[in-house]
């Protein structure tokens, strides 16, 4: 990668330091590695991973040369599984679950996960086939992960499928909101495909209750299906927000994946307020968009921040800067409306918030200013509220009530699964293979409810 | 070393004789090589000239073999 | 999908992958786990007079790191009476219909021993019968086993007897423990069988451990020859099973044996001319499942070649396989190294220099960076350098199709004729 530090960079520059930064493995490497896979008998990677890929198996495929069979079981268990070995956390998942991790080097079970599903996207092969038509119609609303891996098992199961996408293409979070230079958008674009192959029909810039209304869905489907994922990155609740130069994380990263690449970042300073992994990946964005100085703040402690380790490892070979225990006060303009400053507090660690984390505090008179061009806000998400009361659900500031056995919301029609039944940790973490895990199982339920 | 280039110079022995007009017209194989007979047969079918060539390199005893299989081809 | 089903002498199973006979089909359970994983058939391992078995048993070689590069055994046949085994093969085969079940038999060379477990096994419903001629240790102390698959004669008589009463079809399985193994399997056709199975197992010492002075594997300090088997015998049972493919006289249908250990394995075994194969150490090593791999890897690899039965492939390359006075002399191949690909480890510059002949120069381009580069003139084709090279695609071999062919039979026919004092030809 180019950065802004050592020379000048041009547009080339900026397009080649958003491409996929892991290159695929070569034909021996993967033939290595798979070799090396103990093929270990219910084994430990295949159950921590969230859609229970049959990891052992698609392995042994990759060591026979038989990688149309690879893929297959890959993306039987898990239809985003091209996305998942980019962005999965492998090492906390299957990769950390594996029995060599004892005796010698876990296997890179990511990188071939990587390496047959690109087998399958360069040759056009037909892995799944609609089921036998059941004359019942689903319609989902929201076309992420949770949305395309409901649709891909509905229609193997033989109902009619409609996708109801707000965006101009699907793939919610992995068309939009992961870092191409991690995962470019065309993956995310094949493994909609792939759905679109099997007959779903996919009806994009078309937002529920704007184009078409709840009550229609409810009328005109057997079951509905809301995968609405998360909104925007709120507002900090200070002042100067509204200042040029003051960016929403999700937006930047989606403008880095839609629009064509920008110059102006190049050579400013840039501050990205939050520490999750959104807040790397914009961090990381702006690296690769020229900037000269990039920092991340952030109020607690690295102990608490919620970005999985390899993206902090990730962000900080990158360059960026971490600043603990600062919280923005207030950013300041120029004459012009333009982003001068950004005012901080220094905080301490108190008492355990209800979320365990100590709460922290602001220390008196530590008030200070820091010099920047850009301040990008990845303080979470925003909820999809007007939809689901549109709808009429119950849901807990936007986390929908759920049966976590029917998938069924309030009402016994409409199913959900995806983020916006994630608010807790009751269904596991907010990920992407957790997401096409529960598309799944909500899929299987409307199938069961459907056929009886 | 450089089986090659004895071959070559075998080769152009060969290839001289036959050019000259002189036919093969016997083989003796033993442990040390091949021998060969190039006899030059005049008009009137009288052998006026025999010389032996002894052919030491592998692709050489293949090379005088082949020119005689490939007559005998030609003639089936 | 194609059409996997294979039909061996008259023996139908759902696809070609069976298990042999061996530890694996020991009983009714394992079976019909087998079954259940997708195997289309199993050999029962070997019933006859119980027998009582010694620990250990098994012992593997490990080649430069990868478990079970070749594997040992010196189990005897089935230690269970024989009513057990037949109660479990007739509820086995009552649950899989559909499934080959062939029992593997092995009594003394005499005839009413044979006449009397034919009758025995074929009352209680098996598909077909496996004459076990090759277990090399144990029971060929006691004369049975390869000390009878030795002895074409042998083979022959008590397949004829066995053939006196069989009514179901009779595979004759071979020893590999023998100079030429056409002769026993034509011994074995002599005798009327309706197919032939190989290889067995090999005569085999594991290892002696250096520190113990013991032999690998021992029972209280003691050893005893075992038999080998698993992926470093396929290259000699691939050669067994194409030497009686190719024989004249010996046309019956092959089971192929012998260190198979994936569908690619199986592939060559059928293209050999294997009507189908039999699987053990793979199966050992990494459970029945692997079968699923194989019956997949298989079922792509058909609808690739745009075939539409397995049955396509049998014997397809059998012709290809001839004597080597058959072979063209004028035909070459020669070595050419890629750049590109490249990674310099130089091992093929010095297995050449060392052990072949020496036709790869080490150079420097104008940049100073040393490339190495083959002088197809002098290279005779030998392969080594490509064999070492651990990049796919870093050394191609070339080929230049002949002009003239000549095999080494017709040279040797046109050298008849010019020998020195007789007739000559111009």
């Amino acid at each position: 990668m180019k950065s802004a530090e050592s020379e000048q960079l041009t547009a080339v520059d900026l397009k080649r330091n958003f491409f996929e930064v892991k290159e695929d493995m070569k034909p021996k490497e993967a033939i290595d590695e798979a070799n090396r896979c103990l093929y270990c008998y219910d084994a430990p990677c295949m159950n921590a991973c969230p859609t229970g890929i049959d990891v052992p198996s698609f392995i042994k495929k990759i060591a026979t040369g038989n990688l149309k069979g690879s893929a297959r079981d890959i993306l039987d268990a898990n239809p985003v599984g091209a996305t998942c070995s980019r962005v999965c956390p492998t090492s906390e998942l299957c990769e950390g679950a594996c029995v060599l991790n004892d005796v010698s080097m876990p296997i890179r079970i990511g990188d071939l996960q990587r390496h047959a599903t690109n087998w399958a996207m360069e040759h056009e092969v037909d892995l799944f086939e609609p089921g036998v038509p059941k004359n019942t119609k689903v319609a989902i609303v929201g076309g992420g992960p949770a949305g395309l891996s409901a649709a891909r098992e509905l229609r193997r199961l033989g109902h009619e499928v409609t996708i109801f996408e707000a965006k101009e293409k699907a793939g919610g979070l992995d068309t939009y909101g992961i870092v191409s230079f991690r995962l470019p958008q065309s993956v995310s674009l094949w493994e909609v495909e792939q759905v679109e192959k099997l007959g779903v029909d996919i009806r994009t810039n078309c937002t529920v209750g704007k184009d078409i209304s709840p009550e229609t869905l409810k009328n005109d489907f057997d079951a509905v299906l809301v995968t609405v994922g998360m909104g925007q990155v709120p507002k900090l609740g200070i002042e100067g927000e509204d200042l040029t130069g003051v960016y929403d994380a999700i937006q930047f990263v989606e403008n880095t994946k839609t629009k064509a690449l920008t110059e102006q970042f190049i050579g400013k300073r840039a501050v990205v307020i939050g520490a999750g992994n959104t807040a790397i990946d914009a961090a990381t964005c702006l690296i690769r968009s020229g900037a000269r100085n990039v920092k991340i703040i952030y109020r607690r402690t690295e102990e608490e921040m919620t970005a999985y380790p390899f993206e902090f490892e990730f962000a900080k070979q990158d360059g960026v800067e971490f600043r603990w225990l600062t919280q923005p006060t207030k950013i300041i303009g120029d004459e012009s409306g333009h982003v001068r400053q950004l005012e901080c507090v220094q905080m301490m660690l108190g008492q355990p918030d209800q979320s365990g984390r100590r709460r922290p505090v602001p220390i008196e008179d530590s008030s200070f200013l820091m010099d920047v061009d850009i301040v990008v806000r990845a303080i979470g998400q925003s909820r999809h509220l007007d939809l689901l009361n549109a709808f009429g659900l119950n849901h807990d500031s936007g986390v929908l009530q759920l049966n976590a056995d029917t998938y069924q919301t309030s009402s016994a029609q409409i199913f959900a699964a995806g983020d916006v039944v994630y608010g807790s940790t009751e269904y596991g973490d907010a990920m992407v293979v957790s997401a096409a895990e529960q598309g799944k199982r909500a899929a299987y339920a409307i199938d069961k409810k459907l056929s009886c | 070393m450089h089986e090659h280039q004895l071959f070559m110079e075998e080769k152009e022995r060969i290839d001289n004789l036959v050019e000259q007009g002189y036919k093969i017209t016997g083989i003796e194989e033993n442990l040390s090589g091949a021998y060969v007979h190039f006899d030059y047969i005049d008009h009137d079918n009288r052998n006026v000239e025999t010389q032996i060539l002894h052919v030491l390199s592998a692709d050489a005893r293949k090379y005088f073999t082949t020119l005689l299989v490939a007559k005998e081809k030609r003639f089936d | 999908m194609a059409d996997l089903s294979v039909n061996l002498a008259g023996i139908k199973s759902p696809n070609p992958f069976w298990l042999a006979s061996a530890p694996p089909t020991n009983s009714g359970y394992q079976v019909q786990r087998a079954f259940e994983a997708g195997w289309g058939g199993a050999v029962w391992k070997t019933l006859g007079d119980p027998v009582i078995n010694v620990s250990s048993r098994f012992s593997a070689s490990t080649f430069n790191g990868q478990k079970v590069a070749g594997f040992n055994n010196i189990e005897l046949i089935t230690d269970r009476p024989l009513e057990v085994n037949l109660k479990e093969i007739y509820e086995t085969k009552k649950k899989f219909p559909n499934h080959a079940i062939v029992a593997s038999l092995m009594v003394e060379p005499k005839q009413e021993k044979w006449h009397e477990i034919v009758k025995k096994v074929e009352a209680i419903g098996v598909d077909g019968l496996e004459l076990n001629f090759g277990c090399p240790h144990g029971m060929a102390e006691r004369g049975m086993g390869s000390a009878s698959g030795q002895v074409p004669e042998l083979v022959e008589k008590q397949t004829h007897w066995v053939k006196e009463v069989a009514e179901t079809p009779v595979i004759v399985k071979l020893t590999p423990n023998i100079t030429d193994v056409t002769a026993t399997a034509y011994a074995a056709v002599q005798g009327g069988a309706d197919s032939i199975s190989l290889i067995n197992t090999i005569n085999s010492l594991m290892g002696v451990d250096i520190h113990s002075w013991n032999t690998i594997p021992h029972v209280s300090g003691k050893g005893t020859h075992g038999g080998y088997c698993g992926p470093a015998v396929k290259p000699i049972a691939l050669n067994m099973v194409a030497e009686c493919a190719r024989h004249p006289e010996i046309n019956v249908p092959i089971s192929g044996i012998g260190g198979i250990s994936n569908w690619q394995d199986a592939i060559e075994f059928m293209l050999m001319g294997s009507t189908n194969v039999q699987v053990c150490t793979a199966a050992m090593h990494h459970g029945f499942r692997i079968v699923e791999d194989m019956i997949d890897g298989l079922n792509n690899y058909l609808d690739e070649k745009g075939l539409a039965r397995a049955m396509d492939l049998v014997g397809q390359t059998v012709s290809k396989y001839q004597n080597w006075g058959d072979l063209d002399l004028n035909y070459k191949v020669a070595a050419r190294i890629n750049p590109d690909k490249c990674i310099n480890c130089n091992k093929c510059y010095i297995s050449c220099e060392d052990t072949s002949h020496q036709c790869i120069d080490r150079l420097l381009d104008a940049n100073g960076k040393s490339y190495l580069k083959v002088r197809e003139d002098d290279c005779v084709g030998c392969n080594l350098c490509s064999i070492v090279c651990p990049v796919d695609g870093a050394i191609d071999m070339i080929e230049y199709p002949s002009e003239v062919e000549m095999t080494w039979n017709e040279r040797q026919s046109l050298l008849g004729k010019m020998t020195i004092g007789e007739e000559t030809v111009s």
